[in-house]
């Protein structure tokens, strides 16, 4: 059966195809979460391990295994929302860049945290502002938001900084980097997104 | 009316399925209530264009099962992605002055 419609003008045509595109457009989703997350509780572990270093704790690392363990549960539970939601709506080719790109973090991630565990934290720690900013470079390029390639590149300076300073002073820089990349960019993020523009 | 745009394709110059190539152009693949809440389509005129289009193979349509109810997922194929582009270059056409 035809649909009854009415007679279709080129110009009719290509504001149709104008508003559809940018309808499915409107509809990604919201990608500031797992920035919001991860920036708050890096920071959060990274300065209570400075704080705790401080007053001579003896385990001042402990904030990290419960935080970062804390924030692998809370992924894991967005993203298996987040993929549900793309099988009963849309999948779109930057959703899985996003999807592999984290995940390749999360990978090498590991083996930083491997590293550091094995050969000490003072080098492992520069690299790990470098991933940081590799990530956040890369996703600030896949969604067109300039705050995060700002942000990703800024980890690059802190990085190369941290190579040369002292274990206290590279929890300051950890801090530093994940408020430039993650949470300053995050906020910002979700402001727009609420804002209903796209990005 | 349709005199001037008689040799435009016309499976694509069609309001409903025109909507929907252009949503499965944006995203990878789309399931079927996606495209009915886009296009604001009845179900039942919706599936008789996606019908369309997946026999003149420009799109695929995947039906799976999610738990208790089902999916049915549509991605535009390279001969849809073709089909598209000249029919934009033929609108394109018809749009300069003189053409």
């Amino acid at each position: 059966m035809e649909p009854l419609e009415k007679p279709f003008s080129a110009p009719d045509s290509l504001r149709l195809i104008q508003q559809m595109i940018q309808s499915a457009k409107q509809d990604l989703s919201d990608n500031s979460f797992n920035l919001l997350l991860w920036g708050w509780l890096v920071l959060a572990a990274a300065l209570t391990h400075y704080g705790l270093l401080a007053l001579n704790y003896d385990k001042p690392w402990v904030a990290w295994p419960l935080l970062m363990g804390l924030g692998t549960v809370a992924s894991f539970v967005d993203g298996a929302r987040r993929a549900r939601r793309e099988r009963e709506r849309a999948r779109t080719a930057q959703g899985d860049f996003m999807t592999y790109l984290w995940a390749g973090f999360g990978v090498l991630m590991v083996m930083l945290i491997g590293m550091g565990a094995a050969s000490g934290w003072r080098l492992a720690y520069p690299l790990i502002i470098a991933l940081y900013g590799l990530s956040t470079f890369a996703t600030g390029g896949a969604l067109r938001f300039r705050p995060l390639i700002w942000g990703g590149a800024a980890c690059w300076l802190l990085a190369t900084v941290a190579f040369r300073v002292d274990f206290k002073a590279q929890l300051l820089l950890i801090a530093a980097a994940v408020l430039v990349a993650y949470i300053v960019p995050g906020h910002l993020l979700r402001n727009q997104y609420r804002r209903g523009r796209t990005v | 009316m349709a005199a001037p745009f008689s040799d435009l394709d016309p499976l694509l110059h069609s309001q409903l399925r025109l909507a929907v190539m252009s949503l499965l152009l944006s995203v990878r693949e789309a399931e079927f209530n996606f495209l009915k809440e886009k296009t604001g389509a009845t179900a039942g005129n919706l599936s008789v264009q996606l019908g369309k289009l997946k026999e003149a193979n420009y799109l695929t349509v995947t039906r799976e099962m999610n738990g208790s109810y089902p999916l049915t997922r549509c991605a535009i194929t390279p001969v849809g992605v073709a089909a598209f582009e000249k029919y934009v270059a033929d609108l394109q056409r018809y749009l300069k002055p003189g053409g």
